[in-house]
């Protein structure tokens, strides 16, 4: 990954590409590197969907290696829906085919003068930039269907759906999964409508004829990630529960801890959760010949994707997220498994963030658009947003242009971004995290990822809001350096429980670039893209106050517990200070 | 299976299905919503694992990481004590940082503290003896215990028994006979067992 492409929508007489090293962003790679560009060369106050913002799109530090769970892209840019920067990743292929071809990033500038759409072919001989707009409104699913027909089968996407094109903020970006399928997202922050306002319709990635990215130090490599997946096989979270179930897995816990949201942040608890929880998804799955264990990418040995398939046996989708089954299903009172996989489904091909999606219905729901409970109305909802009628364009726009149209008070943002599936008052310290996160409200920003045996978590004293804020500013870190790796955040619980497992890590990337990496060096990887994201959003005008929680949070109980949020807002202002 | 196994105290229905093994998972939504289980109460709740359901103190410690007294997690399942009419949840160890957080005694459980079970909540117990207590299974914990369960005997509601029998494919549903006795009934026993091969049937 020696090489930056870079594709100036903007250049006179079409599209430029140019290929030049990697130069001072050498060695960074995932969120590290798509923070580094984006808060190194695009304007803090340029216009998200402008020619001055930058889409990068980035596979992590040791993607295309044998590394197992390598397989995590980040894209970067500066955000439309929360007006500063964002990063979002994905698991599928492309990261790893990326890798192989030797990129360390595609950096998408400028934006072009017409309303044209354009495809990109990257593969060893080199990139090919058309003008195709035969694609225009494809969804993602047809879209890769047209590219396999024109490149074959070998391939990765990256692409867009509909919502991109129109620019919706809830726009995401989709990757293709092992059976060349859009079915893996960078929902997050609206990066689709930055790659919709670059005209970029489908990245095209063949690695054909290339091989696996060779580390510095092979034997050491080896070594190390046959440890590493030994680690993940022996523990009963990733070698067990994750592959059995897949992440919904959550959904009874997070139930029965009365931290589920329900009918838009009304109750902790869904009467309907023993219908759609992982546990019943998987047993459905298994009854109509889909599978709930299987990998969105090679290399992965979690396996928690799984495939979904209709009441006849016919695919649908892939087994939706625990994320997309809160948020189409208790947050909108839908209890019907198989109306939450068609939201997916329709999701991942009109190209939306799930989270966004089910948050912004959720809302609409309780503007009074359609009944809570309704999986038809919520079906038919997600239908006018893939028409781009006046109303899709709203809700595309995700929660809170949503509640701002229909004149809604609890809307559940934080940087205009929808909260995920665990209620803060509930969970304070996740809180913490959804406020005082780079990102908007992010259930991924603050992860489990090893600050113990980083030993930068320190005592905690349970009772003390204190310690809500050290251990949400040490998730943060930590969580922010993982990201940049390209490793899937499920690893998270066997490196953190298992010191080996977590050392093997280092391991791998002390083999991959030759150096002796030190938990040390994780911190301050971490803190420093940390900074970089908070500078820039800093200069884009965020401030303290947009580091809050909605206001209901802490006027409104929540049952069965009957609590409030609690962290002061001047507490809240200590997380950053290192 | 004895009949005072299979007896829950308060129940009014009784139903007995033998099932094929492979449709025994059909079932396992009633054990996540909850089922009532007559069992020791007033003692805590390792007590209740070990001598309630026999399970070991090595399944104990290295299966149920993620346990719930009425919503609360537990963090010392030697400190709470399970009493007549709570809720006891049990799960594995759950992924991500929500599964860091809610698991017992985890480095993450004070970003939990808000609604964390507290020794104080119910240190005291004002009876000892057979009591009633609502059960939940989630994960891993489903799959190991819930085949056990169901075979010992649960009580559930009717309601919901009818709707996952209704959901019953087709073939496993034929043999079972005429269920309409449940919709009169507010509360159900219902004892699964394991067929050897073919199709259910009711006892």
């Amino acid at each position: 990954m020696e090489k930056l492409l870079r594709i100036n929508m903007s250049a006179e007489g079409g599209p430029a590409v140019s290929v030049i090293p990697v130069g001072e962003y050498a060695g960074l790679g995932g969120r590290a590197l798509t923070s580094a560009v984006v808060s190194k060369e695009v304007p803090p106050l340029a216009h998200p969907l402008g020619e001055d913002n930058k889409l990068v799109i980035a596979p992590g530090m040791l993607s295309g290696t044998i590394a197992a769970m390598s397989g995590r892209c980040s894209v970067g840019a500066k955000s439309p829906l929360t007006g500063g920067i964002k990063e979002s990743n994905s698991g599928g292929q492309a990261s790893q085919v990326l890798a192989r071809l030797g990129y360390a990033a595609i950096i998408l500038e400028g934006k072009p003068g017409e309303n044209d759409l354009y495809k990109v072919f990257v593969n060893k001989d080199g990139v090919k930039v058309t003008r195709d707009n035969s694609l225009k409104m494809l969804g993602n699913y047809d879209l890769v269907e047209k590219m396999k027909g024109e490149h074959g089968d070998k391939i990765a996407c990256v692409s867009i759906g509909p919502a991109g094109e129109m620019k919706m903020c809830a726009a995401s970006v989709a990757f293709t999964d092992m059976e060349l399928r859009p079915t893996r997202h960078a929902g997050r922050g609206g990066l689709g409508a930055v790659m919709g306002s670059k005209g970029v319709k489908v990245i095209v990635l063949d690695d054909t004829g290339t091989s696996h990215c060779a580390p510095k130090d092979p034997d050491k490599f080896k070594a190390a990630n046959k440890t590493f997946v030994d680690g993940l096989r022996k523990h009963p979270v990733t070698g067990e529960g994750l592959p059995s179930f897949g992440t919904n897995i959550l959904a009874n816990v997070i139930n029965e801890a009365g931290a589920y949201p329900t009918h838009n942040f009304l109750w902790g608890r869904f009467v309907g959760t023993s219908k759609i929880s992982g546990e019943t998804e998987a047993e459905l799955e298994k009854a109509r010949g889909g599978n709930p264990t299987h990998g969105c990418h090679r290399g992965c040995v979690i396996r928690c994707s799984g495939i979904f398939h209709d009441k006849d046996g016919h695919y649908l989708t892939k087994q939706p997220e625990y994320e997309t089954v809160w948020a189409h299903g208790a947050n909108c009172g839908i209890d019907n498994i198989d109306e939450i996989a068609m939201l997916d489904r329709l999701d991942d091909d009109y190209g939306l963030d799930t989270i966004e999606m089910g948050a912004t219905i959720g809302v609409a729901m309780e503007a009074g658009i359609a009944r809570f409970g309704d999986g038809q109305a919520a079906i038919n909802l997600i239908r006018e947003v893939g028409k781009g009628s006046a109303l899709g364009r709203i809700l595309g726009n995700g929660a809170a242009m949503t509640g701002r149209a229909f004149g809604v008070e609890r809307v559940p943002v934080v940087k205009n971004q929808a909260l995920p599936a665990y209620d803060p008052r509930a969970i304070q310290g996740i809180g913490v995290t959804y406020a005082t996160s780079t990102m908007g409200a992010d259930h991924t920003a603050g992860y489990a990822v090893a600050t113990n045996i980083l030993k930068v978590g320190g005592y905690v004293d349970p009772l003390k809001p204190e310690g809500q804020i050290e251990l949400s500013r040490n998730l943060q870190i930590a969580t922010a350096a993982i990201d940049s790796t390209g490793m899937c955040l499920f690893i998270a619980f066997a490196v953190m429980d298992q010191p080996e497992t977590f050392q093997a890590l280092l391991d791998l990337l002390s083999a991959f670039y030759g150096v002796n990496m030190t938990g040390d060096d994780v911190t301050a990887l971490g803190k420093k893209v940390l900074t970089w994201e908070r500078e820039f959003n800093a200069q884009a005008g965020l401030t303290k106050a947009q580091d809050r929680l909605p206001e209901f949070f802490r006027k409104e109980l929540l049952p069965p517990h009957n609590v409030t949020f609690q962290v002061s807002d001047a507490d809240l202002d200590k997380v950053f200070d290192w | 299976m004895t009949e005072s196994n299979l007896a829950v105290p308060g129940a009014a229905g009784r139903l007995c299905l033998t099932v094929p093994a492979d449709r025994v998972p059909c079932f396992f939504p009633l054990l996540q919503k909850g089922f009532v289980l007559g069992v020791p109460v007033g003692c805590p709740i390792r007590v209740l694992l070990r001598d309630g359901l026999g399970l070991t103190d090595e399944y104990i410690e290295t299966r149920l990481q993620t346990v719930f007294l009425d919503g609360k997690p537990v963090d010392d399942i030697d400190g709470a004590f399970i009493r007549d009419g709570e809720t006891l949840a049990l799960a594995p160890a759950m992924p991500g940082l929500m599964g860091a957080m809610l698991r017992r005694g985890g480095f993450y459980a004070p970003m939990r503290s808000g609604i964390t079970h507290r020794d104080d909540d119910n240190a005291a117990p004002r009876w000892i003896g057979e009591g009633r207590i609502t059960m939940k299974l989630f994960g891993m914990a489903l799959r190991e215990l819930g085949p056990k369960l169901l075979e010992r005997g649960i009580e559930v509601g009717a309601g919901d028994l009818s709707e996952v029998i209704r959901e019953l494919p087709g073939d496993c549903r034929e043999g079972l006979g005429d269920l309409e006795g449940l919709e009169g009934q507010a509360r159900v026993t219902l004892r699964v067992t394991i067929a050897q091969e073919g199709k259910g049937t009711r006892d």
